[in-house]
């Protein structure tokens, strides 16, 4: 019994002591740091630039990746054939040329010095394997979508039953291909398709199974590329660390290592500001809205105002809320102006319809619909609305700007009278809410489109078209636009989409918000951008 | 004990199969499907229902619940629908990094919460009493985000001695300096709710014992004050803690979903939520299929434990 006791004595004095040592441990730790923790964090690290989202990056595989992190980041392992920039110009990057005489045969001719990383040559064999693999059914794929257009495959960008090859693709030589579509097309839908396109191996990947080839280790993780850096370590909620391909044929990266680091965003800024994150990137990692002049008056970083590309905005449900005057009085009632103005500090600019200010189909000829309430109130009065009827306003949360917003929109729509419900959704529930047409005002931010068909909104049924609108006339002319070859006649045609978008309102446009960039000053090339952020990734150096 | 401990495995085996159907139900319940999620407009009505056939999400409930339960029991846990990596990697890549971060909380939370506990007992009703009662309750109750916001503002924003976030610094080889250094902000946030805890437990439970009869028998007989408390009170007096430390378990493996996610801890308790956000369904019923089986595993081993330290108690 005795032993017991001085075991439970020694037992408790240990831990005692154990804590105090604890106590005192802490404190050295904190205080060892102090000395070292610079160097620490500086030193040997100036070869590495990391970027900072706040998104977790999903699949990264080359001809599956759905997410805009991952297809960034895919993208610069796997050089697709061209690369939009912010000007909306489309930069050759595996492909050194694209040509037509006739915009129905279009001649691409690959970089002369294009080549894997395990040394093999780039060659239109694996561009034929590529676009074989994302026409083939069986295969889980993102497909080939607006590339329908391509001879030899179905309306949803795939290949018939029995068929093995997609026709339309012509192998000329090594370096040489043509793509020929069904009718005449514009060579900018084309490239602006292409970009999403990213050619994958063929000697590597061409003997696996089809219908398992999204789970394949190569596809999580590719050991073989094509891009300025190569994939060292994917871990998608946390970071994804890439290392320089020293034999890339745009030259050899001047960094070696290349982080994307997943940060959430109100931890973003303070990363910017100690150093550990080296700058955001804009499309996948904003800056919060309120920590904008923080951000702009930290020593260690400087700020690259946005445009606005992407955009937010409100679909009626054109079933419950039928009457286009009534959807109008909607409009004339939210005081846009000052959720700009206040919430959005003026980093935000008006637009109506589904072209952002930087789109080059934006129909300027168009009058905006200002802030009017009394106008709003007699519309309302004029289609008869019941005013004792609930309006549900479906809102997905996360944007914390977004649900203020949403907040200052339905108190604008109480003061004329209306009886509007904020219901706040998660996302995936707020997506199924939309396809169901479950609501009768919907928030959602839209990314922005390269090319100007918008049927995939307000055709008849489309997958996105919430607002469950439809209009043959309108049908007809989406028709049109998708097909016609001459970017003259289209902007012809998409001038009177918008001019009937705008009076029937099937969607509103609330505001298209910039997103700022931050970059740290060590870096000496490379910064923010929205798009083509990562076409000279190669030439991104850090001060050492 | 060891029939006791055969039959309760057994039991075991039907519970974690109710807990999974339930599970399954509510998770297939939920709004939205993984399709969903995807927000590319250039993707057609044909295209996402071609997806939700590939990923079987077109199938009765009852036959993609058999399906799963098959592929378990030839022990595959099946594949993300995010990452389309195996679940049972992506659970396995997870696992170390929580059970480094909230083993080490608890034992921190323990340090702490011992001595103060046992001082705030012995001088019931005293100002240090009183004090220590509200730094507890302080812990209690300050929320982790908030404490782990406010601490990275001061340690890495301000002074700039400690990381704000992740496991390791990205780009260095992460040696054993930096990695602890990781770990103080995010063991700190949670051991201070788990210390607020403790000293309330240790408080009330050695203070149930202070006054029983044994203890006055061993004053009586002339043992310091200090023996008497730290080894006759106390020894019996931490019995029920046993029990809250045995039900902590299942949250060792569980992982801290706030706290993960402000510090970027790459554990289990992120993985949930954004398994939640993306409605990634083979992940979560195998996180749960985790959670389950450890809150058997947790309860079978307190009972075992119990036998040990208090011999009253007897399993047949």
């Amino acid at each position: 019994m005795k032993k017991v006791k001085v075991k439970f004595l020694t037992i408790f004095s240990i831990a005692l002591l154990l804590f105090l040592s604890a106590c005192s441990g802490a404190d050295d730790a904190s205080s060892t740091p102090k000395e070292t923790g610079k160097g620490n964090t500086q030193a040997g690290l100036g070869d590495t630039i990391i970027v900072g989202i706040s998104n977790a990056v999903g699949s990264i595989n080359p001809i599956n990746a759905t997410d805009m992190a991952a297809m960034t980041i895919s993208s610069i392992l796997f050089n697709p054939f061209f690369e939009a920039s912010e000007t909306m110009e489309f930069l050759p990057k595996l492909a050194d040329s694209l040509e037509t005489t006739d915009n129905q045969a279009f001649t691409i001719k690959l970089n002369q010095k294009a080549q894997w990383t395990d040394g093999k040559p780039v060659t239109t064999e694996d561009v034929k394997f590529t676009f074989d693999t994302l026409a083939n059914p069986d295969v889980q794929s993102t497909g080939l979508k607006t590339l329908n257009v391509i001879e030899g495959l179905d309306d949803e960008g795939h290949l018939p039953k029995g068929e093995k090859t997609v026709s339309g693709i012509e192998i000329v030589d090594d370096k040489t291909f043509v793509i020929h579509t069904k009718k005449p097309t514009d060579p900018n839908y084309i490239k602006g398709a292409l970009i999403n396109v990213r050619t994958i191996p063929s000697h590597i990947l061409k003997d696996k199974d089809p219908a398992t080839l999204h789970q394949d280790p190569f596809m999580l993780k590719p050991t073989v590329s094509d891009g300025a850096y190569a994939l060292k370590d994917f871990s998608g909620e946390t970071h994804v660390e890439l290392k320089a391909n020293p034999s890339y044929y745009g030259g050899a990266p001047k960094t070696e290592k290349l982080f994307f680091k997943v940060v959430p965003s109100a931890n973003l800024t303070a990363q910017l500001q100690t150093g550990e994150v080296h700058m955001n990137y804009p499309a996948v990692g904003p800056i919060a809205i309120q920590d904008i002049e923080k951000v702009k008056n930290m020593a260690n970083v400087e700020t690259i105002d946005g445009k606005g590309y992407d955009y937010q905005e409100i679909y009626f449900n054109t079933k419950t809320i039928d009457d286009p005057k009534m959807r109008q009085a909607i409009v004339y009632a939210i005081n846009r102006p000052q959720l700009v103005e206040k919430l959005l500090k003026g980093k935000a600019e008006i637009i109506d319809g589904p072209y952002t200010n930087p789109h080059p189909y934006l129909n300027k000829s168009l009058e905006k619909y200002e802030y009017d309430p009394e106008k709003a109130k007699k519309l309302i009065k004029e289609s008869g609305w019941d005013k004792s009827k609930t309006i549900r306003f479906n809102v997905p949360v996360g944007n914390q700007v977004r649900e203020q917003a949403a907040v200052i929109i339905a108190e604008n729509l109480k003061a004329v009278g209306l009886n509007v419900q904020v219901q706040k959704y998660d996302f995936p529930t707020h997506m199924q809410k939309g396809a169901k047409h479950d609501f009768d005002l919907m928030f959602l931010g839209i990314p922005y489109q390269i090319d100007p068909d918008v049927s995939t909104f307000y055709f008849t049924k489309a997958p996105y078209n919430f607002a469950d609108y439809s209009n043959s006339q309108l049908d007809e002319l989406l028709m049109q636009g998708k097909s016609e070859p001459n970017p003259e006649n289209r902007k012809v045609i998409y001038d009177q989409v918008q001019e009937i978008l705008h009076e029937d309102l099937p969607t509103i446009t609330l505001y298209s918000d910039y997103q700022m960039g931050a970059v740290s000053k060590k870096i000496k090339v490379g910064e923010p951008k929205q798009f083509g952020m990562f076409y000279n990734v190669q030439d991104w150096e850090i001060e050492k | 004990m060891v029939p006791y401990i055969i039959r309760r495995l057994f039991i075991a085996i039907p519970v974690l199969f109710g807990v999974t159907i339930v599970n399954f139900i509510i998770i297939n319940m939920a709004p939205g499907n993984p399709v969903d999620m995807y927000i590319d407009p250039n993707t057609s009505q044909e295209q996402l229902n071609l997806r939700k056939e590939q990923l079987g999400l077109n199938d009765p409930l009852w036959l993609q619940f058999i399906h799963w339960l098959s592929n378990l029991m030839h022990g595959n846990l099946g594949f993300s629908f995010s990452t389309y990596e195996p679940v049972t990697k992506i659970i396995l890549e997870r696992i170390g990094p929580t059970f480094e971060l909230m083993l080490l909380a608890l034992l921190v939370g323990l340090l702490i919460a011992l001595p103060i506990g046992i001082i705030s007992a012995v001088k019931q009703y005293s100002k240090l009493d009183y004090f220590t009662t509200g730094i507890s309750f302080f812990g209690i109750s300050i929320p982790h985000f908030f404490l782990g916001l406010g601490l990275i503002y001061f340690f890495a924003v301000k002074l700039q001695i400690l990381p704000a976030g992740g496991r390791s610094t990205l780009g260095s080889e992460g040696d054993f300096l930096d990695k602890v250094k990781h770990l103080i902000l995010p063991v700190l946030v949670l051991a201070v709710g788990i210390a607020g805890q403790y000293v309330r437990y240790i408080r009330a439970s050695l203070l149930e014992v202070l006054g029983q009869d044994y203890l006055r028998t061993a004053r009586a007989k002339g043992l310091k004050e200090f023996v008497v408390t730290n080894k006759h009170a106390l020894k019996n007096a931490l019995i029920p803690i046993i029990t809250i430390i045995g039900l902590e378990i299942p949250l060792l493996l569980g992982g801290a979903v706030i706290t993960e996610q402000v510090f970027q801890w790459p554990g289990m308790g992120q993985l949930t939520i954004q398994s939640i956000m993306s409605r990634d369904y083979p992940t979560l019923m195998a996180l749960n299929l985790l959670t389950a089986f450890m809150v058997l595993f947790a309860n079978l081993l307190t009972d075992i434990v119990y036998s040990f330290v208090d011999p009253r108690i007897k399993y047949k």
